[in-house]
């Protein structure tokens, strides 16, 4: 009898392996003593939250602390523009960098310096897309005036006049002659402006040169040194004529480490080069600048010395992108107004690299550049709006 | 190993070890590896039903230092005083919203119910409407815990997320919680150290909390809010201040704080704002998103920001394969071929948009491997890209058989060539120099070329080394299956009319390269065909070379010889 109640125990348990609870239903049990064996933690698992934790009568009060760091480097600071005093004839001059801690961390540090915004102006009208021509059209024609609207109308800090001309596949327009579109701006506007060339590497020295010889003095920027051209001779003409010059790699911060060296080793003083590691766009490939700016502005602070130089970006090739750029009749019914879409593409891909410590950005498009300044400004200044409750959105009847 | 793996890439969980979960021998083991493997940003998870969302459970502060985990999911706002036509269609339109891009379905994560009438019948009465109608997961937001929990009651088995615990209700909210199992929202905006009070304390008795500090659109305000996250962040990872280790929640809707009455422009306006806010959290470490706006353009950023900014660093991720037009290509434009590194097609792309070169690139599916690499691997190979032609098709976008490789693919030219019938051209190694090499060496190479299988009775046509010439003269004639000579005149690539005006093409030049070529002995004839830009050189070439010279136009070369 005994035995065969102990077996029936054993099977009874085996079938019960697999439950983790058991509801007896209906059962009288009859017994003189009852013996139940308790595995540790077992009523913890079993009872109900709400019977094991009792909430505090009070908040449990705590102090939250700011977590600073200390960086051992800095970035140098840029000018952009020379007056009359410094030789130039600019009456507005623009100065970047100067970071102390990484971008906006206020709670360490106010940077010295805000982002700024350059506007793209071309030396003959090129075609651009649909949503920035309709703001320029009156003035294609006409680099001069082009940048004036750019800073008179649209708030650029600075334009870039880029002479695409002198490209011996487009115009192959004389150096210069190409040369004399940066005096002619010089002369109309009374801020600084940075130069392009036409991105031909056997071409852009020889009119970068003459660029900068037109403007001596003035504290300008070549655009660009890079690793596939002569760069020496950008850099000797910067020297030179007292320019600053933009140092540009592809997507990599050891060539841009390289090339910086470079050209410091040429003689060039740290606080005259501004480096550009090339923006791809939102939607391709923006995660890879997005890292290698936050990379180079990181390494910078903390200490070398051969990426302390502002950041530059070509931001403009958000236009590129065919969420910007493709018209509604054939996209909008799938991506939505591209009055919104064309500059939220533009302006997203300079805010996620103003984050990231980018100082300069290359923009097209009115809107996108005035929602960016915009955060900016609200990013930066000293004055603290009134908001109303915050929490108040939930009740919000939109 | 292998398990280990998992869990440090967070794809398995320690309790999902059976035995050290379940072994009390193992308790203290067990404890102790969920504390080293649970990330200093712990994860929330909510929704049910087989649609959960993660949010937090992160371990750097920033991405290059190893990658972002669970991507800042996206939540968007209905509210109880909708029309339910009206509630139903944006439930409809958040959970259907989805666009295609780089191999992903962009979609959005959850829907926020407010109520805003504050009544808690009504609000539970469309918290079910809004179940009903979708299997996203919710927030329920409300600060009057009543509401809260008549709206939990609904949804209780699709664990929804409660929004918000604060300084005056967190004690009713905290109950809610502990009954329901749901996740809490503390939120305390513009006060750090009462949200972390509130976190403390929530978390103290079990329940799963996120933060919100603050989302604020304004001058000065913004950088509060911009600094709080990250503040947060940093806390949480670098300074291993555990009870702010939970994910973090912004509310762009702030925006639409009084926007009641709104013009739609004025709307229209605040959508666009509150798109960009939402971007700069995303940027800077938001877990949840809460925004207001369902523009189309403004889910199509977001979703795409966030899916570059959580693409993980350490893979090298791969862009479509197939044919894309670069600026306005025609049927004359260059072809050219690369991989899907998207490192690489990106450059390249950039590269060709630049130097404004209309072309044809075809993207060969590689694995994500780069040129130099795919081609030692044999990812890349002369088969993948004379398949890739044909599969996509290019020979009916152009009227050429030219195809570009990369110059470090250059050893696949001539198996390329016998596989797919188009002639290969091998470009340079770097992109940047596609202008110089369009320029300088993209010309049909000089010389006897021949279409078919020629013979001493085959005819022999003349043409400049210009690509358009070249295919103008050739592609006909490989159709119509008509084996024939071609004698390629150098002419630095100049089509037949322009070299004819400068004299690049003459009798002469016709004469050195028939002699060169030893045209005389590969045809029994001395019939030279010559297409019609050339007429004005019949008599000179005749005199030079002793040979007949007919002046057919290009398009009537094969009817011509036919006959």
């Amino acid at each position: 009898m005994v035995d065969d109640e102990t077996a029936l125990g054993k099977r009874i348990l085996e079938i019960l392996e697999d439950y983790e609870e058991l509801e007896l239903e209906d059962v009288t049990l009859e017994a003189e003593e009852l013996v139940f064996k308790v595995i540790p933690g077992m009523f913890a698992a079993a009872l109900p939250p709400a019977a094991r934790a009792r909430i505090p009568a009070t908040l449990i009060e705590q102090k939250f602390e700011a977590p600073v760091e200390t960086y051992p480097g800095e970035i140098v600071e840029v000018q952009f523009g020379a007056t009359k005093a410094e030789g130039g004839s600019r009456k507005k001059v623009v100065k970047i960098g100067g970071e102390k801690v990484p971008a906006f961390y206020r709670f360490e540090f106010m940077n010295p310096n805000r982002p700024v915004v350059t506007f793209d102006v071309f030396d003959i009208p090129i075609s651009l897309p649909k949503p920035i021509v309709e703001h320029f059209e009156d003035v294609m024609e006409d680099p001069a005036d082009w940048a004036k609207k750019a800073i008179n109308e649209f708030g650029a800090d600075l334009v870039t006049v880029h002479l695409i001309s002198t490209d011996p596949y487009i115009k192959d327009t004389p150096a210069r002659e190409a040369a004399k579109v940066i005096e002619d701006v010089l002369q109309t506007v009374d801020t600084p402006i940075l130069i392009g060339g036409s991105g031909n590497p056997d071409k852009d020295p020889e009119v970068l040169e003459a660029a900068a010889a037109v403007s001596e003095g003035e504290r300008l920027m070549l655009n660009s040194a890079s690793l596939n051209l002569d760069w020496k001779r950008i850099v000797d003409a910067a020297k030179k004529y007292g320019h600053n010059v933009l140092s540009w790699t592809q997507l990599d911060v050891n060539n841009q480490k390289k090339l910086n060296k470079l050209i410091m080793e040429e003689g060039m003083p740290k606080n005259r080069i501004v480096q550009d590691a090339t923006t791809a766009s939102l939607g391709y490939g923006l995660e890879y600048s997005f890292s290698i700016y936050e990379r180079i502005r990181l390494s910078a602070l903390r200490g070398d010395s051969d990426l302390q130089m502002p950041l530059s970006s070509g931001t403009t090739n958000a236009w590129g992108a065919r969420e910007a750029f493709m018209s509604d009749k054939k996209k909008g019914a799938e991506w939505g107004l591209q009055r919104f879409r064309g500059p939220i593409w533009e302006a997203i891909t300079a805010l996620s690299l103003s984050l990231v410590g980018c100082d300069v950005f290359m923009m097209l498009h009115p809107a996108s550049v005035q929602i960016f300044k915009t955060f900016i400004e609200y990013l930066t200044s000293t004055k603290k709006e009134e908001v109303p409750p915050l929490l108040n959105w939930v009740t919000a009847r939109v | 190993m292998a398990f280990a793996y998992k869990l440090i890439e967070h794809e398995l969980e320690v309790k999902d070890c059976k035995p050290l979960a379940t072994d009390p021998k193992f308790k203290k083991a067990f404890e102790d590896l969920k504390e080293l493997v649970t990330p200093p940003v712990r994860p929330v998870k909510f929704g049910g039903d087989g649609n959960e969302v993660t949010i937090g459970g992160e371990e750097v502060m920033y991405r290059h230092e190893l990658t972002y985990f669970n991507p800042t999911a996206i939540a968007v706002c209905v509210h109880d005083e909708m029309t339910e036509d009206e509630l139903i269609k944006n439930v409809k339109m958040i959970s259907e919203w989805t666009v295609y891009r780089v191999g992903a379905h962009l979609r959005l994560d959850a829907i926020a119910v407010k109520s805003v009438s504050r009544n808690p019948a009504k609000f539970a009465k469309v918290v079910k409407l809004v179940v009903d109608n979708t299997n996203y997961p919710l927030i329920l937001c409300s600060l009057d815990p009543a509401c809260l929990k008549a709206g939990v009651e609904v949804v209780k088995n699709r664990k929804p997320l409660l929004y918000a615990a604060t300084r005056d209700n967190w004690r009713e909210v905290a109950e809610i919680a502990l009954n329901s199992g749901c996740p809490v929202v503390v939120a305390s905006p513009g006060d750090l150290d009462t949200l972390k009070s509130l976190a403390a304390t929530l978390s103290s008795v079990g329940i799963q909390v996120a933060l919100d500090p603050g989302t604020a659109w304004g001058e000065g305000v913004l950088a509060d809010t911009i600094n709080s996250f990250t503040m947060l962040r940093r806390a949480a990872i670098e300074k291993e201040d555990k009870t702010v280790g939970w994910p973090l929640v912004g509310v762009p809707a702030t925006l639409w704080i009084g926007k009641e009455e709104a013009s739609e422009g004025e709307k229209l306006e605040t959508a666009f704002k509150e798109t960009f806010l939402a971007a700069a959290l995303i940027c800077r470490y938001a877990d949840l998103l809460i925004i207001n706006s369902k523009e189309i353009w403004s889910f199509l950023a977001l979703a795409t920001l966030r899916q570059n900014i959580y693409t993980d660093p350490r893979i090298h991720p791969a862009v479509e394969a197939g044919l894309f037009a670069i600026g306005s290509p025609n049927e004359w434009s260059p072809v050219m071929i690369t991989t899907n590194y998207a490192s690489t097609a990106f450059v390249v792309r950039s590269d060709l948009e630049q130097s404004k070169i209309d072309s044809w690139l075809v993207i060969i599916d590689t694995g994500g491997i780069g040129v130099e690499s795919s081609a030692a691997g044999g990812q890349l190979n002369a088969a993948k890209m004379a398949e890739a032609l044909s599969e996509y098709k290019v020979a009916e976008k152009v009227k050429h058989r030219a195809v570009i490789i990369p110059g470090l693919a250059a050893r696949f030219a001539g198996e390329l060539e016998d596989a797919s019938g188009w002639d290969v051209y091998v470009g340079p190694k770097d992109s940047g120099s596609i202008p110089d090499f369009l320029k300088s060496k993209y010309k049909p190479r000089d010389g006897t070329r021949y279409v078919g299988d020629p013979d001493e009775r085959s005819p022999v046509v003349l043409v400049t080394n210009n690509i358009r010439d070249f295919y103008r003269v050739k592609i006909p004639l490989m159709e119509a299956g008509i084996s024939t000579w071609i004698l390629v005149v150098d002419a630095d690539g100049l089509p037949v009319k322009e070299a004819v005006e400068t004299k690049k093409l003459t009798g002469e030049a016709v004469k050195a390269y028939m002699q060169r070529e030893e045209v005389e002995k590969k045809v029994s004839h001395r019939e030279l065909l010559v297409p019609e830009e050339a007429a004005p050189l019949k008599e000179e070439i005749e005199k030079a070379t002793g040979w007949k010279v007919t002046v057919v136009p290009c398009e009537k070369l094969t009817e011509k010889i036919k006959k």
